[in-house]
């Protein structure tokens, strides 16, 4: 009965202290009276506009109106989803819930495609990475996506902070040619200067690490790649370049997706690299000009031993070719191309 | 020489309490092949009973194969057989008689350790009874091996 009574439960490790019923049922008692309340809401707002309106013909619908009929239709979306939801959950167990999604899932793809017989959960699509042929192997790979996400944020970032202190230094000396100094606004330049000194540099920074170097180039003979088989792969560096070393590894990454408070956050660790090539400027020349880009061609084997890449909702392996490098009077350059290994029993 | 004494639990169950986990239900739940690691497109074969349950206690069993990731992330999961038994198809034969089910294992996703995540492949069963209760066991498995020694 002790349980019943309890107001607050203790978290114990991965469970809670008190009886889960309890909190389910008032999760779903709250959700379905926001989903009630929803409906009372939208017929009240709608009714008293449409029948009871001080209007002649047309009732007179303002802001005011769509901003309820708005709130009132977010608790009848939130209250309803979020009650279908936690009564399924204490319907159904996990294991049925999963199966329930999967089954759902490749009806709709089967209906989208007509075909479900290339459909391979849990394994990331190659589709992305076969629609591109190479001009010396089969297939071109497609560099990271958001490698040029920082040059993106620090450029808008730059104009838009450069943007705003023009417009108030320029209101600033009109006040002083005027006679009227605004001494508050011109001591709040002093800090908006810093800033816009350092968010340039960090403009120009990540424009000459991006800029600097030539685009990569990478090619590979066959895709997905599988434990204990052989692969060829071709890189291609473009620019003006002389390296003091340059390194293809084929790495593994762990990407898992969490809950942290109200945030949502993506840890990533390497925890596997196969190199490839290592090449440093004792060994060979290693410079790339306009003409003559630095050309490699190398072939890789395997291990038999490696996991494969997998793609759940919250957890991912992932598989990246990553050439790394060091010129000569520029910082160093890292970019990754993502590829698929397949288990060896699926191909 | 140091002398190792074995180590008791402090506090032993009360005999209220022992008399009532002797007389519980349980799922009895062991897989018949000899060593723990499988391989892809292998069969797997494991067999279950109920113990201490009348056919009126019962609601339904379900019996699943599958693979969950544990870790930092949050969990994901995915099952390769499900089978929900109802009360009459468990009744048809003594409760307490071994019942066996095989299935062949799929090709991934192969267990794994990483640093960040795990994939862990297992065999449960949930045994559901008329009260509300609901009783969970569980058998783990390794499907290929990547991650033991062979």
């Amino acid at each position: 009965m002790a349980k019943w009574v309890r107001l607050w439960g203790k978290k114990r490790g991965t469970r809670m202290s008190g009886w889960w019923v309890v909190g389910s049922v008032s999760e779903a008692a709250f959700f379905g009276a926001l989903f009630i309340s929803g409906i009372v809401s939208l017929t009240n707002v709608v009714s008293s506009q449409v029948f009871w309106s001080e209007s002649t013909f047309l009732p007179t619908i303002g802001f005011g109106f769509w901003l309820l009929v708005i709130a009132a239709s977010s608790f009848i979306v939130i209250g309803l989803t979020a009650f279908i939801l936690q009564v399924s959950q204490t319907l159904a167990s996990p294991e049925q819930r999963s199966v329930l999604v999967d089954r759902a899932k490749r009806e709709h793809q089967r209906r989208a495609s007509g075909d479900e017989a290339n459909n391979l959960p849990n394994l990331p699509s190659l589709r992305a990475l076969t629609d591109s042929p190479g001009v010396k192997l089969a297939y071109r790979l497609a560099i990271q996506r958001g490698e040029t996400t920082p040059l993106l944020l620090s450029s808008l970032f730059s104009v838009a902070w450069n943007a705003m202190l023009a417009v108030l230094a320029v209101i600033a000396v009109e006040n002083h040619l005027r006679g009227h100094p605004d001494w508050f606004l011109t001591v709040l330049l002093v800090p908006f200067g810093i800033v816009s000194f350092f968010s340039t540099r960090w403009f120009f920074r990540t424009f000459r690490r991006q800029s600097g170097i030539g685009p990569t180039a990478v090619e590979i003979s066959a895709l997905p790649l599988l434990p204990n088989q052989s692969y060829r792969l071709y890189v291609c560096q473009y620019g003006r370049a002389t390296f003091a070393w340059y390194r293809i590894t084929l790495v593994c990454f762990e990407e898992s997706t969490y809950q942290q408070g109200t945030d949502i956050r993506t840890e990533r660790v390497p925890t596997m690299r196969i190199p490839i090539c290592d090449s440093n400027c004792e060994e060979k020349s290693l410079v790339a000009d306009p003409e003559n880009p630095l050309e490699m061609d190398c072939q890789f084997r395997l291990p038999s031993d490696m996991m494969h890449s997998f793609q759940g909702r919250h957890n991912a392996i992932v598989w990246k070719i990553v050439v790394e490098g060091e010129v000569k009077k520029w910082p160093s350059f890292c970019r990754s191309f993502p590829v698929v290994v397949f288990p060896p029993d699926v191909v | 020489m140091a002398v190792v004494l074995p180590k008791f639990p402090s506090r032993r169950l009360s005999t209220r309490r022992s008399i009532a986990v002797r007389t519980e239900p349980a799922v009895g739940l062991r897989l018949r092949s000899l060593q723990q690691g499988l391989e892809p497109a292998e069969t797997l074969d494991f067999e279950y009973c109920l113990k201490r349950v009348t056919p009126d206690m019962v609601d339904r069993l379900e019996v699943s194969v599958m693979w969950c990731t544990e870790g930092k992330g949050s969990d994901d999961l995915g099952v390769h057989l499900f089978e929900s038994v109802t009360r009459e198809q468990l009744t048809e034969r003594p409760l307490g008689q071994p019942r066996r089910v095989s299935t062949v294992l799929p090709a991934y996703p192969l267990s794994y350790e990483g640093r960040l995540m795990k994939i862990r492949w297992c065999v449960r069963l949930r045994l559901y009874l008329s009260d509300g209760r609901e009783i969970t066991a569980e058998q783990p498995f390794y499907l290929g091996h990547l991650t033991i020694e062979v």
